[in-house]
C-alpha cells in the first residue's frame, strides 16, 4: 500500500538536493532497492525511515558512489553520479552507520587529514580540527587515539569530520545511534544551524521521535520502494503519530508469533 | 551443552566461516583460487612426505631408526621455532566474540590444541610419511613408532599453544611488548660484544661447552625415539609422560591467562605521549613528506606511516628486519666464507631482501587489512583508488628505504665491510625489488584483502594460506631479475653485465609497476562492493582479527 501526501508538483531538478529514479540494486536474484524514487528538497532537514533491511543503508551507500546501482538515475546537487563521482564527493559530508574512522589516529589527526583531502590548507584543516574537536566536546580526549573512544564518541567524531569541509549536503546514517542525550542534542543544534544556512541534511533514523522534531520532510521505504512521502504535517494526523503510520505501512502490525518454548 | 558438542559446534561454525569468506573473495572465483594455492603449498609438504616414505625402504628401516632423535629434533624446532621467525602464529581463538558463551576454558583449549594441530600440519604430514615408510619397509617398531610419535605430536601441540598465547599476552600488554622488543634489540648487540669482549667470549665459550655436554637423552625428540626405536624402557615412558604432562600444565595455564587478557577490549590506548603539548620527533617526521607532496597524496601519505608505526604487527617485522636479519646473516656468512666473497660483499642486499620477506604481509601484499572497515571511508572521498595505492606505496617505500638504512647502520656496527659501494648497491636492489614487489603487492591487496588486527601479532583468517603461498611461490619469481644480474656479477664476475641487467630489471619492473597500478585501480572500483565488504568482516569465533 503506498501512501502519498497531496503536495505541489515535484520542485525543479536544480532546486533539489537529491534527485533519484527508478533506482534499482539487486544482489543476486534479491532487490535491496526495486524502483526507488526519491526528490529532496535542498535547504530541507530530510528522514529517510524504514525497517531493517528496507534498502536505507544500500540508498546512501549509491548515493556516495559506494555501491553501483544494478539501473537507475541519480543526481546529487545537480550534478549525475557516476559521471560527476568526484565533483558529488567534494560537496558531500557523510557520517556511515558503523564506525568508519581510522582508529589508530588521535581524533585531531583524523580531522586534519580528513579536512587536506577535502583540498583544505593545512594549517586551515588542522585550526578547524582544533574547533570541532572543542565543538564536540572531544578535545579533552585530544591525546588518545581512536580506538580507545566510545561509539557515541566516535559518532561525534564522525559528524565533526563531515562538516569540516562544510558541506552543501550531509548523508547521515543513523547519526544519534549510541549517542547519549546531551550529545544527541549537540549534533541536533549542529546540523539545524547547517540547514539554516542552506545545506541540506538527509538522514536515516530508527529514532522516530527525534525525526519527528528535526525534520521536514520524511520519506519512509520498505523493501527497496518509497511507500509514502510528505511533510511530517502532512503525513501526520490527529490520530496517528509517525510511528502508528510508520508500523502500519510496513506491515509491523501482525501479531507476534508466540513460540511454545519462550 | 555438553562440551564435545560445543567443541564440534566451534569446529564446524568455523570451517563454515572459512568456506564463506573464501568463496566470496572480491573479484569472483575466490574458493577455487584459495583451494588451487593450498593445494600447490600442501602438495609441496605431501612430496617431502612421500619422499620420507620413500627413505626406509631405499636405505633400510634401521638406518632411518638410527637417525630418527636428529629427525625428531629438527621437527620440534622446526614446528615451535619457524612461527617465531616468520611471525606466523597461526589461527587462534578470538576471545573477544567467545566470551560471553558458556563454554569452559578447558573446552576452549581444547579447541587450541585442535588448532595448534592444524598448524603443525606440514610436520604431521612428514612424520605420517615416516611411519608409513617405516611400516612398508617391515621395521618390528611400528606399534613404538605410533606411541613414540603421538606422545612427541602431543608435547609440541602443548608446548606451542604455550609458546603462542605467551607471546599473544606479551603483546597485548604496551609495556610488557616494548620489553620483548628491547630484549631483542640488546639481542642484536651480542655479535659486537663477541668480537670487542673477550669477558662475553669466554662465557660463550663456557656455555657452548656446557651445552655439548648437555644430556641428550634429556630431550623430547630424543626420549621420543628411544621409545619409537624400541629402545625405550619404563623410565623413558614415564619421563615423556612427565614431559608432555608439563607441557600441557604450561600450555593451558598460558592459554587460561591470556584468554582472560585478550578478551578484555581496549580501554584507552593513549597515542605516543605528546610533551609541552608538542608532537613528539616521531610524530613530526611522519609530517615531512606531506611538506614535499602535495595534498591528498601527502595527507594520505602522512596518515600511513602514523598508523603503520602506532601498529606493533608492523612494528614486530621492521624491528626484526634488521636484528634478526643481521644477526642470522652474520654466522651464515662467516661459516660459507668459502663460497665466495658475495655473501659479505652484498650483505646489506641481501638481509634487505630478508627483511621485506618478513614485511611482506604488513607492507605489501594486505594493504587494507589495517585500515578494515575503515577502507569504505575511502570511497567516499574526492579521491580516485590510483591515487589512494600510490600513497600507500610511497609510505612503503619510506619504511623500505629506513628499514635498508636501519640494516646497513648494524652491519657496520657487527663489524661488516660496509662501503659507499655496498651502500648504492644495497639501494638499487632495494628500489628494483620494492617495484615488483609492491607491482604483486596491489594485486594482493585489492584482490585478496584479509582485515587484520594490528595489535596482534598472529597471521590468520582464510586468506592467510594465499598470501603465505604467494610470498612463498612468488616472492623469489618477483625477484628473478635481480636474481640474475647477481648471477651475472659473481658467478659470472662480469660488472658490466650486472649493471645492464639490474638497468633491465629496473625497467621492466617500472613499467611493471605502473600497469598493475592502473589496472587493479580499475579491479578496485570495479568490484568496490566486495572489497569494502570483504575487509569489513570478522572471521569467526576461531580465526582472529
Amino acid at each position: 500500500m503506498s501512501f502519498q501526501a497531496d503536495d505541489s508538483s515535484a520542485a525543479e531538478t536544480s532546486s533539489l538536493a537529491i534527485r533519484v529514479r527508478g533506482l534499482t540494486k539487486y544482489y543476486g536474484k534479491k532487490a535491496a532497492l526495486n524502483g526507488l524514487d526519491l526528490a529532496v528538497p535542498r535547504g530541507s532537514f530530510f528522514g529517510f525511515l524504514g525497517p531493517n533491511g528496507a534498502g536505507k543503508t544500500t540508498t546512501i551507500h549509491t548515493l556516495i558512489g559506494l555501491l553501483p546501482p544494478t539501473s537507475g538515475e541519480v543526481e546529487v546537487l545537480g550534478m549525475k553520479i557516476p559521471a560527476q563521482m568526484t565533483a558529488v564527493k567534494r560537496s558531500i559530508g557523510v557520517v556511515p552507520d558503523e564506525s568508519v574512522l581510522f582508529d589508530r589516529l588521535r581524533g585531531e589527526e583524523f580531522l586534519e587529514f580528513v579536512g587536506r583531502m577535502y583540498d583544505l590548507e593545512r594549517d586551515v584543516a588542522l585550526s578547524r580540527a582544533r574547533e570541532l574537536m572543542g565543538l564536540f566536546e572531544l578535545d579533552y580526549k585530544s591525546t588518545t587515539l581512536i580506538a580507545g573512544y566510545s561509539k557515541g564518541m566516535k559518532k561525534r567524531l564522525a559528524l565533526a569530520g563531515a562538516l569540516i569541509h562544510r558541506p552543501r549536503l550531509f548523508l547521515l546514517d543513523e547519526p544519534f545511534e549510541g549517542v547519549d542525550p546531551v550529545g544527541a542534542r549537540l549534533m541536533k543544534e549542529i546540523l539545524s544551524e547547517q540547514v539554516a544556512r542552506g545545506a541540506t541534511v538527509f538522514l536515516t533514523s530508527h529514532v522516530l521521535e527525534v525525526v519527528e522534531r528535526l525534520c521536514d520532510r520524511v520519506a519512509i521505504v520498505d523493501h527497496g520502494r518509497i511507500v509514502a512521502e510528505g511533510s511530517v504535517a502532512q503525513l501526520r494526523s490527529a490520530e496517528e503519530t509517525l510511528e502508528d503510520i510508520f508500523v502500519r505501512l510496513v506491515g509491523g502490525e501482525k501479531a507476534m508469533q508466540r513460540l511454545e518454548w519462550l | 551443552m555438553r562440551p564435545l558438542q560445543q567443541i564440534f559446534a566451534l569446529v564446524r561454525v568455523q570451517a563454515r566461516s572459512l568456506l564463506n569468506t573464501m568463496r566470496y573473495q572480491p573479484g569472483g572465483g575466490g574458493l577455487k583460487v584459495s583451494v588451487t594455492v593450498a593445494a600447490l603449498w600442501y602438495g609441496i609438504w605431501v612430496f617431502a612426505a612421500v619422499g620420507c616414505a620413500a627413505l626406509p625402504r631405499m636405505v633400510g628401516a634401521e638406518d632411518i631408526e638410527g637417525v630418527l632423535s636428529g629427525v625428531l629434533l629438527f621437527i620440534m624446532a622446526y614446528w615451535q621455532l619457524a612461527p617465531l621467525l616468520t611471525l606466523s602464529l597461526g589461527v587462534s581463538l578470538d576471545a573477544r566474540k567467545l566470551t560471553i558463551y558458556p563454554v569452559s576454558v578447558p573446552t576452549l583449549f581444547v579447541v587450541e590444541c585442535l588448532l595448534r594441530l592444524g598448524t603443525g600440519s606440514e610436520m604431521l604430514l612428514l612424520l605420517a610419511g615416516f611411519l608409513g615408510g617405516l611400516a612398508a619397509a617391515g621395521s618390528p617398531h611400528v606399534r613404538e613408532l605410533t606411541v613414540g610419535f603421538t606422545l612427541f605430536v602431543a608435547f609440541n601441540v602443548f608446548l606451542s599453544a604455550g609458546v603462542r598465547n605467551f607471546i599473544e599476552r606479551v603483546f597485548h600488554q604496551r609495556r610488557l611488548r616494548e620489553v620483548f622488543l628491547l630484549v631483542l634489540a640488546c639481542a642484536t648487540l651480542l655479535p659486537q660484544l663477541l668480537l670487542w669482549s673477550d669477558k662475553v667470549r669466554g662465557t660463550a665459550r663456557t656455555l657452548w661447552t656446557a651445552f655439548r655436554g648437555f644430556p641428550t637423552w634429556a630431550l623430547p625428540s630424543d626420549i621420543a625415539a628411544q621409545i619409537s626405536t624400541g629402545e625405550g624402557r619404563l623410565e623413558h615412558l614415564a619421563a615423556m609422560a612427565g614431559m608432555v604432562a608439563a607441557a600441557g600444565v604450561f600450555g593451558y595455564v598460558q592459554f587460561s591467562q591470556g584468554y582472560r587478557v585478550t578478551s578484555m577490549p581496549a580501554i584507552s590506548l593513549p597515542a605516543y605521549p605528546w610533551k609541552n603539548g608538542r608532537p613528539q620527533a616521531g610524530e613530526r617526521a611522519a609530517r615531512l613528506p606531506s611538506r614535499v607532496l602535495r595534498d591528498p597524496i601527502g595527507a594520505l601519505v602522512e596518515k600511513e606511516l602514523k598508523y603503520l608505526w602506532r601498529s606493533p604487527r608492523f612494528r614486530l617485522p621492521f624491528f626484526m628486519g634488521f636484528t634478526f636479519g643481521v644477526i642470522a646473516w652474520i654466522p651464515i656468512m662467516q661459516q660459507w666464507k668459502a663460497l665466495g666473497a658475495w655473501m659479505e660483499q652484498s650483505a646489506v642486499s641481501l638481509i634487505s631482501l630478508y627483511s621485506f620477506l618478513l614485511l611482506g604481509p604488513v607492507m605489501f601484499l594486505n594493504r587494507f587489512g589495517f585500515d578494515r572497515g575503515a577502507t569504505r571511508f575511502y570511497f567516499w572521498l574526492p579521491l580516485t583508488l590510483r591515487q589512494l595505492l600510490l600513497a600507500k606505496n610511497l609510505a612503503t617505500l619510506l619504511f623500505a628505504m629506513l628499514e635498508v638504512a636501519l640494516i646497513a647502520v648494524v652491519c657496520w656496527l657487527v663489524g661488516v665491510d660496509i662501503g659507499w659501494e655496498q651502500i648504492t648497491e644495497a639501494v638499487a636492489v632495494s628500489l628494483i625489488a620494492l617495484l615488483y614487489l609492491l607491482s604483486v603487492g596491489n594485486y594482493m591487496s585489492v584482490r585478496f584483502p584479509v582485515a587484520s588486527n594490528p595489535d596482534r601479532i598472529s597471521r590468520a583468517g582464510p586468506g592467510h594460506g594465499v598470501r603465505a603461498a604467494v610470498q612463498f611461490l612468488l616472492f623469489p619469481l618477483a625477484l628473478l631479475p635481480l636474481v640474475l644480474a647477481f648471477v651475472a656479477r659473481y658467478q659470472l664476475n662480469n660488472l658490466f653485465l650486472f649493471g645492464a641487467c639490474v638497468g633491465v630489471a629496473a625497467v621492466l619492473g617500472l613499467g611493471l609497476y605502473l600497469f598493475t597500478l592502473q589496472w587493479v585501480s580499475r579491479l578496485g572500483e570495479a568490484g568496490r562492493e566486495q572489497f569494502v565488504d570483504h575487509l569489513s568482516q570478522g572471521e569467526g569465533p576461531i580465526a582472529s582479527e
